[in-house]
Order: structure tokens, then sequence, then C-alpha cells
């Protein structure tokens, strides 16, 4: 007989959300335990802390104690599978920057991957807003469109300073982003756009609403044409979690290139779940492959304070 | 006790400063400004807690959710990195973080310096860009005479009016960063208190624009 008195709070959630992601078709996922360390060397940008424990095997490979579970799924796809369906509950090892000490940390995912069309994108969109609601009553989504920013960065001719607007945006720093705008030359209504684009902060189909207004260009029709698309969808599918739009995307998003996100509840400090659009990750595995994923951070819940 | 913004002030002259600029925009505490050892302030008409703590410490309080809001020189900030929203300016306890040593030392053509300075990863970050190599002496405070008793080639410190370095027989060599107060937000606070946390952003661009520089 199931008795819940009998499990933490982590390992209740931790059932609940895999009966979630198997209603929608995802399968578990297991991973090896080593892996080629060459192989975390070579996609070193994909994670979000440099620190890998490594040793090296009595047959001279160097090899790595689980620092990630997404590069493990890419590496290990079959790529004749039209598409892959998975989401994994697995212990992985690294040295978080925050402290310096390598930690053994549970991370809880789920990943698409494979010919997917809108829809199988916005789904993966809907099950982390659905994921959230089994943590929290009052949840907040917040999506961003990393795409998006990068093409109005490259339009303005500021790719070489995309860097330090990335760190203007990941603060909402206005009084850094006016420095790089009056340091470097781009057209004035690119000075327009960027901070207005920085401060965006709304429900998303307000934030949709202004989004149109701040960029009339055609070259941007189609991004903004994606994120109604995603609106849609999850209203079409009644959801219950509140979905904001802004442009200030967290520190190690930079490999998403398409849409991100983050999930937010009261009472912990910093996003408890992380996900987003990765493809280019992919193609050098399948051309004609897209993919997107989030993971879920239970071990912030231990942390619920009063905010 | 009504759920307002939680507060994090910093202690002293900045403080006082800071406390001035909130009064001015109805965000002020008196009992804040009386002389006691008090360091946690409830506000029962807003609901607002206001707490006093260390310069160096109000950005940690915010980025992990102790405080809503806070105030806080951008030094503090550059140094810790820290992954909080930065709003405005304020304006106040404007200055510089600046390389300064003795008028004779040969900074411009050393490859490699001995730094003495409380600022190590913006030091660090600084000279790795420039190219020279350095040794970090860590040091807490009096800077200044690092250079004199021979601890260090030169020091990155805060440079406010020159005068502390002039009567030091020092002058600066390079400028790393204009230094100011700003307005800092806990990313997740941002979306659940917006409504209070735009507003008091909107009064101080307005106090500012009303010529409190």
């Amino acid at each position: 007989m199931f008795k819940k008195e009998l499990f933490t709070q982590k390992e209740l959630l931790s059932f609940k959300l895999r009966e979630l992601f198997s209603s929608y078709g995802y399968s578990l996922y297991k991973m090896k335990t080593f892996e080629p360390y060459s192989f975390y060397l070579e996609n070193m940008d994909f994670l979000s802390s440099k620190n890998i424990l490594y040793f090296t095997d009595r047959d001279g490979t160097l090899m790595a104690l689980k620092p990630d579970i997404t590069l493990s799924i890419i590496k290990n796809l079959d790529t004749a599978l039209d598409k892959h369906k998975v989401y994994y509950n697995e212990t992985v090892y690294r040295a978080p920057n925050s402290t310096g000490n390598f930690q053994e940390i549970l991370q809880f995912g789920v990943e698409i991957i494979g010919r997917l069309s809108d829809d199988d994108m916005f789904n993966l969109i809907f099950l982390a807003a659905k994921s959230l609601l089994i943590i929290d009553e009052k949840p907040v989504l917040i999506v961003s469109d990393n795409s998006l920013s990068q093409k109005v960065i490259e339009k303005a001719g500021l790719s070489k300073v995309n860097g330090k607007i990335f760190d203007a945006f990941q603060n909402k720093n206005l009084m850094l982003l006016n420095d790089i705008l009056r340091d470097n030359y781009t057209e004035q209504k690119y000075i327009d756009i960027l901070p207005k684009l920085l401060s965006l902060h709304l429900p998303l189909d307000k934030g949709i609403e202004e989004l149109e207004k701040i960029l009339d260009d055609d070259a941007f029709h189609k991004n903004i044409e994606y994120l109604k698309g995603l609106y849609r969808y999850l209203e079409n599918n009644n959801l219950k979690t509140k979905v904001f739009l802004d442009f200030s995307i967290p520190e190690g998003f930079k490999y998403y290139d398409g849409l991100s996100f983050v999930g937010i509840i009261p009472g912990v400090s910093s996003e408890i779940l992380r996900g987003g659009e990765y493809s280019n990750l992919v193609k050098t595995k399948e051309k004609s492959y897209l993919a997107s994923g989030f993971a879920i951070y239970l071990e912030k819940i231990e942390d619920k304070g009063s905010l | 006790m009504k759920d307002g913004l939680k507060i994090a002030l910093p202690k002293g002259r900045l403080g006082n400063k800071v406390h001035n600029i909130l009064s001015k925009i109805g965000y002020g505490y008196d009992e804040i400004m009386e002389e006691s050892r008090k360091l946690v302030f409830y506000d029962n008409e807003k609901g607002n807690t206001y707490f006093l703590v260390k310069p160096s410490d109000v950005a940690t309080y915010v980025e992990y959710g102790a405080a809503d809001i806070g105030f806080v020189g951008r030094d503090i900030l550059l140094e810790n990195k820290s992954n909080v929203f930065e709003l405005c300016d304020l304006g106040i306890g404007k200055c510089r973080i600046c390389i300064a040593g003795e008028r004779d030392f040969p900074y411009y053509e050393k490859n490699h310096l001995k730094v003495a300075t409380i600022f190590p990863n913006i030091s660090r970050e600084f000279f790795l860009s420039s190219g020279k190599t350095i040794d970090i002496i860590p040091l807490h405070g009096s800077i200044e005479i690092a250079p004199l008793v021979k601890l260090s080639d030169v020091i990155v410190d805060i440079v406010e009016t020159g005068t502390t370095l002039k009567e030091n027989n020092l002058i600066v060599f390079e400028e790393i960063s204009h230094i100011s107060t700003r307005y800092i937000a806990n990313k997740v606070s941002y979306t659940y208190k917006n409504k209070e946390i735009s507003k008091i952003y909107e009064l101080l661009n307005n106090e500012r624009g009303a010529g409190n520089d």
C-alpha cells in the first residue's frame, strides 16, 4: 500500500512529474555513469558549469562522471527515428560557480528531439507550464525569444558587442545598454528599439502586441508569428499558468537559439525551471532535427522562504 | 502584517542619502534615521520592511531573496557579479574605480604588476583584457599605504575627489569604471511584486529628472 508519509516532498513531486511526462508520451532515459570526457570538452559552451569530474580509465581513455544529461541524450540519439521524447531523473556532478565545490545535483528534465512541428515545440512549453502547476499554485513561466534578440542585434550592426548587450539584457541594465549604444554606431531606430526590448515585461498576449509596435520591420514577422502561435496553443489547451514575455535572458542561456524560458514560484529566489530550443546543437547530429527541453531544480523547493 | 516590499538599505553615510531620496518619493520611514542599534524596521502603514545592512552585503540580500529591492554601489555589483536586475542610477555616491601608484612608478612599461586592492575580481578582469599579468594582494582598507611601503606596485581602489591620493603622493594611471548608487531588484520579486517595484522605478526617475543630481 502507498503510504504518502514515507516519502519526502521532493520524492512525491518527482512521482507526480513522472506521471505527467508519461501521460504525454515521454519515456524514461537512463544514462551511463561514465562517458568519454572528449565529448563534453567539444560541447563545453552548452554546460552551465565548466568543472567536470574526470579520470583515466584502465584503457587510457579520459572519462567524465556525468556532468549533464541533455548532451548524453544527444550523443546517443538514434537518427533513424523521427521523434525522441524522453524524460530523465538523474544525479549529475558539477561544481557550481557560486560555491566552487563539487556537488551531487538531482536533475529532472524533459527533451524532445527530431523532425518536429511547431505544435511539438509548443507542447513542450505547455508541459513545462503544467509541471510548474504541480509544484506550486501560483507559478509564472517567463518566455524569451533569443533568435529575435540576436536578429535585432545583427540588424543593428552590433554583433561585435553582442556579449556586452547580453550582459545588459540579463540584468535589465538600461544604463549599460545606453553606454554601449553611445560608444558604438547604430541607426537611430535601433537606439529606440533595444531599450524597449530590454524593459519589456508583460503577459504573453500584451507582450506580443507591444512587440508588434516596437518591431514593425518584416524581418521580425516570422518570430512574432511564432510567438502568436505559442500563445494560441496555450490558450486552446486551457493553460492555467501565467506566462510572461521578457527578454532578460538568464545567464547560461547563450546556446538556446529559439524560444527560451524560465519558471518561477513565490518564495524561491531564483528560477526553479529553465529550458529552451537548442536546434543548432542537434543539427550536428542530423540536419533536419529540431530540439527543445527543460530541467526542473527540485532541490530549490527546500529553499522556499517568504519572498 | 501586509505583504509589502522588503527593502535592503546600506548602513552609514550612503544609507542616509538613499533614505533622503526615498523620503522624497514617499518611501521613507523616519525611525530608520534615529540613533539606535535597530536593524529591521516595519512600516505598519505601507507594509514595507526595511533592513539596514553592510553596504557590500546589500546585493547578496537581494540576490538570495531576503530582500525584494535594495540600493547598492555599482562597484559591489561589478565585484560580486550579482545576479540581480540593475534598474536605475540614483545619481548619488558618484566616484571612480582607478589604478593608482607612486608618481615615479613606470606603470606603462611594466608587463607584470603587484596589485593591492579590495576588488580582486574587477582587477583580474581589467588586467586580463589589458594584457598585463598581475599578482593580487587582497586588502580590506587603507589601500593607499600599499605602494608607499612597497607592498604593491599599484592599487585598484575607489577615488572620489582624489584628495587622499594627492596627500599620499599617488597619481591615477588608469580609470577602470565610473561608479554610482543603483536601484536593484530580485529577479523573482520583479515579477511577483512588479507593480510596486516599477512604481518606485518611475518615482526615482522622476526625482532625478527634477534635479536630484
